[in-house]
């Protein structure tokens, strides 16, 4: 829904009325919890305490294919996410031809480019390891077309929406996803230029103060032309960055990709995107059971999460620069509760080496001429770029 | 009636007969029957007599008279006999048995002054009680003789509270034979045809004292009736108001509660609660403690029509639900038809709940008042024209805020949450045709907890009503009534980002209602109503010079409601009778109004959003009209016994919009537009009752509705300034059915009821795909489809003034959907849920203790007190409110939160002067 009106202030006030709905809700435990009692409750184990097999990937007719087959796990598991090994993974047209997958680790199986048949439909058939079967609808094939371009906007909150448009001449592809991972440079809060060599300052040789950072986005992005007269669609909202956001504070690039989608698959991912991931209280809007078009052909009371469809994806990349935008007063970074402090250069023999390696010294501070009595100090998490994630090797495609 | 006859050997009063007409007179009296001395005296006096012949059908008389006065021939009569008897100023002689009666007021009956001797004991009987003995006895001549030779005649009048002049609703005015029997409607008028001649007409009501009237019914007539309080009606669970009207009343599904009833039932938070008492009948469910929907047979909170004086209340509880947004103290008549539900209720699909206040003491001052943990109320009411025109002004408040800067707790300290209402209502009756009845209220809730956002909520409702008598058969009312409701959110912490959000409903009503005693056999109810809706579904604005938020406002919404009905209750004969009714309702949405068009054959979207058509002011968007029928019968198996069907269906245009399963305050009413089609519910229900030994009451219903255009909500669906709706929302299929079984014990030291309900409330999407469709389109069971619940509800009569009550309720657990597993799809971490409302949350069970303590009884006594002390949930039992959970750590935890998880004790105190 936010996607609707996101380049007009009216995202604010979703947002707000986000809020209120959240503190509605908090309301309420509040005044409940201030005359009442909270106990630890266990929801049911699923399905004879097995978990569920988790499909995740697609037939792609432009590049290598990759499936990830993993596991759910119980809501309160603090392991990582199971993967599934020994799998046998294949796709099947429905003339039979069949392309078997490699096994490629860690739950990935992978198939090199093939010349599919567009005229025909796929499925995706699996056996597991315990001799499960699980196979898919056939699902004919949707040949993405290439986007046309990936444009932005500075708003009149001096935001930054961002767009995506395409249009198929075919006609052939009238739903869309989009998924985008996004990279941005960003600084630490304290450029360090000093390290510690056998306890004594010296000049700092690695930039630890300027990072980049990848991540994809969760974020589900879909839309349809369903309902027009061309098959255009024209600048679809992807994502909206605040005034403020760290990420539009140097420089920015977004990477987009595109699939076009059945509309069973449109259905799915609508589905997807409407389960929010708030809980169970009385006051969260109701979730819906989502599985997916694959089942499992040996055990009919067995389920399987994912949607498989076949297709292609085109890509996009932008860069945008702050020098295009205007700028804010202050970022909003993760840098936010970070000060500085000093050391005098008396006390460092007074330390020893494990705690000398958490002051990151960052300037002399001038005391008088030619001597260094104190340096400007601050903490690892506070001058180490890389503490929140990023890494400082600029990325091949970074211009 | 039941101690008339200690009360002819306690009280002691004399009084001397006056004749006016003593002419004495010569007779012969020999072996002479009672009644043919009487019939002789009465030929050849001016005398009247009243006696009970059973009380002389033995006598003969034998005696000779000369020149003697009646009051001397009856001293010779009745010398060595029981028998006494009183002459009135009209020469009307009252014989009794034992004692004589009263013809006239005793000294200083009216208290202007103390009389000499008139110390008086508890036990003693009040004159009024002794006027009232006379009138039972006395004999009421209706019409005059006349040359009309048609065998039946109307007797029609007020039943009126002898103490405060104000009507008494719903009492049975009855012969016994041949058994003819009506009650008297909201004003206490009544209007019965008997055949001419002779009745004693038995009149009964709640709290009242049972009376009768010995009539003479010549021709159509006027009789008026004054009822005494029942000055001590401790404690007596009734929830019917007469005894025998659940075996031999038309209607079912019908439950009426007083507000003694409600007040023997303990709460949480010390103050009556007419919703926590409605909650204890069967059939009627809540999805948890602490919140304010009630849901009936299987229907959704806002199905429920809930009037207050005749006026719609849209949010009937203040701070969230934990109390009823009515003032117990003015409170008189409530009523709740779960089914066959009359012709001139229309507009809620469910039930129909009707509020009705006091209309104030007519005759002298008075009020009342109570103090509970967290609340304070008073109200005060009289004449303002003696027997004419009266009014009622009632306050309710809280103190909470105070209580919340007492927990030491910073959460709590820096929160706010306060309510109040005001009640006015004045009833003047400007001639024996015209009666006029005015009543207002207002609530207001606020509350902040913690958070730099404070809430808002109001009803304002007002109500103005004429009641004509066009005569003793035809009587008209014309009703106008304004009810508002509406909410804000704001915040002004950051003058920046300052921010109010508010919504509002109002709706104009105005409706003619009639009803026509035709004859006998049909009572004709008939009118016209019309309502018109004005909606504000939200505006986000700038609060303050300095905010830059900018505005967001949803579209107004106007619309338009109307109805015609008719209704007829036809006794066939005294075994069976029935009642017909149609209601024809209609509905427009108008503009002026920008509507989305949407691609067809894919689920609602705003990817799938195709044009917008601009409907101008006043022009119709969508149209909706169908007829309801309404329909109820019931045939008497025997005296005690009695099988009764109905049937009703039912119209819906107004919706509420909660996506929650509890009803907030910030849920949305929507008037139905050309997605959001009228709900339509038909019910069948059948009934058997049966009175045991006049001690014990049972019933079994059993119910089977069915619901279309039911409203449901896709995953995720955001209701709040929402633009476009009807890509939220799913309309489902709903059916509900259900037993009910109950028995009641309404007489005796031990009284109470104890029911067994089983129900389901169940949806379905059907035909829907995609995302409009619920768990693949098969049935699921609905928020508050709780299959077994059973109530208990007790009371013991230690004495007079002290009582004990025990409840224990048990029901299943609400329906939920759970979050089962957690995945990761495309690199994100996502929960799978399990089918919508597939597991439930534990069973509930409670049970409470109440102890009342009364004053002592005195009459004259400056103010009546009472206590309650209150055990809610005495055992401690830690019943799940719901069930959520938390993320934390990259886990997801479960945890369930119970709101009265230990026994709650409560201290009441209740003034009434």
């Amino acid at each position: 829904m936010d996607d609707l009106f996101p380049h007009s202030p009216i995202t604010s006030s979703f947002d707000v009325m986000k809020k209120i709905e959240l503190s509605i809700r908090s309301i309420w435990l509040v005044l409940l919890l201030s005359i009442s009692c909270v106990a630890p409750y266990e929801p049911p184990i699923i399905e004879n305490g097995t978990s569920i097999l988790v499909i995740d990937g697609s037939l792609n007719t432009a590049g290598e294919s990759v499936i990830r087959l993993t596991r759910t796990q119980n809501i309160s598991d603090a392991k990582t996410t199971p993967v599934e090994l020994n799998a046998e993974v294949s796709f099947v047209s429905n003339d039979g031809s069949i392309y078997n997958l490699t096994e490629a680790g860690n739950g990935n199986y992978s198939l090199p480019p093939q010349p599919f048949d567009n005229t025909k439909q796929y499925r995706i058939h699996i056996r597991t390891a315990d001799q499960k079967e699980y196979a898919s609808e056939f699902v004919p094939i949707v040949p993405t077309p290439a986007i046309d371009s990936v444009t932005w906007k500075v708003t009149s909150e001096n935001g930054v929406q961002i767009y995506v448009s395409t249009h198929d001449s075919e006609s052939l592809a009238r739903y869309f996803r989009w998924s985008f991972d996004e990279t941005w440079k960003y600084t630490s809060a304290y450029n360090s230029n000093f390290e510690w060599l056998n306890g004594q300052p010296i000049l700092r040789k690695e930039n630890i103060y300027v990072c980049y950072r990848t991540a994809a986005s969760g974020k589900i992005v879909i839309g349809t032309t369903e309902g027009l007269s061309a098959d255009i669609i024209s600048e679809h909202p992807l994502q909206y960055l605040e005034q403020r956001n760290e990420k539009i504070r140097y420089k920015y690039s977004l990477l987009v990709n595109q699939y076009a989608l059945t509309k069973e698959a449109y259905d799915y991912w609508l589905q997807l995107q409407k389960n929010t991931e708030s809980l169970g209280t009385l006051f969260d809007p109701q979730p819906s059971q989502l599985t997916g078009n694959i089942a499992c052909i040996s055990d009919p009371t067995e389920s399987a999460l994912g949607y498989f469809v076949a297709g292609s994806t085109s890509e996009k990349r932008i860069f945008i620069s702050s020098d295009d935008l205007p700028r804010a007063r202050t970022y909003i970074t993760a840098f936010d509760g970070c000060s500085a402090d000093t050391l005098q250069v008396r006390d460092i023999p007074r330390l020893r080496p494990k705690e000398l390696a958490n002051i990151y010294l960052l300037d002399p501070l001038p005391s008088g001429p030619g001597t260094i009595t104190k340096y400007s100090t601050t903490t690892a998490a506070c001058a180490d770029c890389r503490s929140v994630g990023g890494t400082i090797t600029k990325p091949d495609f970074w211009q | 009636m039941k101690f008339i006859g200690s009360a002819f050997l306690i009280c002691l009063l004399s009084l001397t007969a006056l004749a006016q007409d003593d002419q004495p007179i010569s007779a012969d009296f020999k072996n002479l029957k009672f009644d043919e001395f009487i019939g002789q005296l009465e030929k050849n006096t001016p005398y009247r007599f009243f006696y009970n012949p059973a009380w002389t059908d033995s006598m003969t008389i034998n005696l000779s008279v000369l020149r003697k006065t009646v009051p001397e021939i009856l001293d010779e009569v009745f010398q060595g006999r029981e028998l006494r008897y009183a002459i009135d100023k009209k020469s009307v002689v009252y014989i009794s048995l034992g004692q004589s009666l009263m013809t006239d007021l005793p000294f200083d009956f009216f208290g202007e002054g103390e009389a000499p001797n008139s110390k008086r004991s508890e036990q003693e009987y009040t004159p009024y009680e002794e006027i009232e003995k006379a009138k039972e006895e006395k004999l009421f001549t209706i019409g005059y003789k006349s040359a009309n030779s048609k065998p039946m005649a109307n007797i029609a009048g007020y039943v009126k509270s002898a103490k405060s002049g104000e009507p008494v609703i719903g009492a049975s005015v009855f012969v016994e034979n041949p058994l003819i029997g009506v009650a008297s409607d909201q004003f206490g008028y009544f209007s019965i045809t008997l055949p001419k001649g002779r009745h004693e007409l038995i009149i009964k009501s709640l709290e009242m004292k049972s009376t009768k009237r010995q009539v003479m019914l010549l021709s159509d007539g006027k009789l008026d009736i004054e009822l005494l309080e029942d000055v001590t009606p401790l404690k007596e669970v009734v929830v019917q108001s007469e005894r025998d009207a659940q075996v031999l009343g038309l209607q079912m599904g019908l439950e009426k509660l007083d507000i003694k009833t409600m007040k023997q039932i303990p709460v949480a938070l010390g103050e009556v609660d007419i919703f926590k008492a409605i909650l204890t009948l069967p059939g009627v469910q809540s999805v948890g403690e602490g919140t304010v929907g009630l849901n009936i047979r299987g229907g959704a909170s806002n199905q429920n029509l809930i009037l207050y004086n005749d006026a719609t209340i849209f949010n009937p509880s203040h701070l969230f639900g934990f109390f009823s947004a009515f003032n117990p103290d003015i409170l008189k008549n409530v009523e709740l038809y779960k089914s066959s539900i009359p012709a001139e209720y229309g507009g809620r699909l469910s039930a129909v709940l009707d509020v009705s206040t006091r209309e104030g003491n007519k005759k002298k001052f008075s009020g009342s008042g109570g103090i509970s943990p967290v609340t304070g109320r008073f109200s005060l009411e009289g004449p303002i024209f003696k027997d004419k025109t009266s009014f009622l002004i009632a306050g309710r408040s809280t103190y909470s805020d105070w209580l919340l800067t007492k927990i030491p707790s910073p959460t709590l300290k820096n929160s706010q949450a306060s309510f109040y209402d005001l009640n006015l209502t004045l009833s003047h009756q400007a001639n024996e045709k015209n009666s006029i009845y005015a009543s207002g209220y207002i609530s207001k809730d606020g509350f902040k907890l913690n958070t730099d956002t404070i809430y808002n909520y109001s009803n304002q409702n007002a109500s103005v009503k004429w009641k004509h008598v066009f005569g003793n058969k035809f009587y008209g009312i014309l009703t106008g009534s304004y009810s508002g409701y509406n909410y804000q959110v704001s915040s002004d912490v950051n003058p920046v980002t300052a921010y109010q959000l508010s919504y509002s409903i109002q709706q104009i009503n105005g409706k003619a209602d009639f009803t026509y005693f035709l004859n006998p056999k049909h009572t004709l109810n008939f009118g016209a109503s019309s309502i018109r809706y004005n909606l504000t579904p939200g505006n986000f604005e700038p609060k303050g010079d300095e905010s830059l938020v900018v505005p967001n406002l949803l579209q107004k919404e106007q619309g338009q409601e109307s109805a015609l009905y008719i209704g007829d209750n036809f006794e066939i004969n005294p075994r069976l009778s029935l009642y017909a009714g149609l209601r024809f309702s209609s509905f427009q949405n108008l503009g002026p109004k920008d509507v989305y068009t949407y691609s067809e054959g894919s689920a609602k979207s705003e990817n799938s959003i195709l044009d917008t058509i601009h409907y101008a002011a006043g022009k119709k968007i969508a149209n909706y009209q169908g007829p309801e029928y309404r329909f109820s019968m019931r045939y008497t198996l025997s005296g005690t016994s009695s099988v009764k069907l109905g049937y009703n269906k039912t119209r819906q245009y107004l919706q509420m919009l909660s996506n929650t399963a509890a009803v907030s305050p910030t849920d949305i009413w929507k008037l139905s537009d050309n997605y959001v089609k009228p709900q339509i519910g038909d019910q069948f229900s059948i009934g058997y009752y049966k009175n045991i030994k006049s001690i014990f009451e049972t019933s079994v219903e059993v119910y089977y509705k069915t619901m279309e255009n039911f409203l449901d909500y896709k995953g995720g669906a955001k209701l709040i300034l929402n633009h476009h709706i009807e890509t939220d929302i799913v309309n489902a299929t709903g059916k509900a059915y259900g037993a009910e079984f109950m028995i009641k014990k309404l007489s005796g030291k031990l009284n109470g009821w104890i029911s067994y309900t089983y129900s389901r409330s169940l949806l379905q999407t059907k035909g829907a795909t995609g995302s409009e469709s619920i768990n693949q389109g098969k049935w699921y069971p609905s928020n508050y489809d709780k299959p077994h619940a059973v109530n208990f509800i007790s009371n013991y009569k230690f004495s007079r003034r002290l009582s004990l009550s025990i409840n224990a309720t048990y029901s299943t657990g609400r329906p939920i959907t759970l979050p089962l597993a957690k995945y990761d799809l495309n690199g994100t971490k996502r929960l799978y849920y399990s089918e919508r409302n597939q597991y439930r949350i534990p069973d509930y069970f409670r049970t409470d203790f109440a102890l009342n303590m009364e004053g002592n009884h005195k009459i004259k006594k400056l103010a009546h007190s009472s206590w309650t002390i209150a055990l809610y949930n005495a055992t401690g039992r830690q019943n799940p409110y719901s069930v959520y959970f938390v993320s934390q750590n990259g886990t997801v935890k479960g945890y369930k939160l119970s709101i009265f998880g230990r026994p709650i004790p409560t201290l009441t105190y209740n003034f009434k002067f």
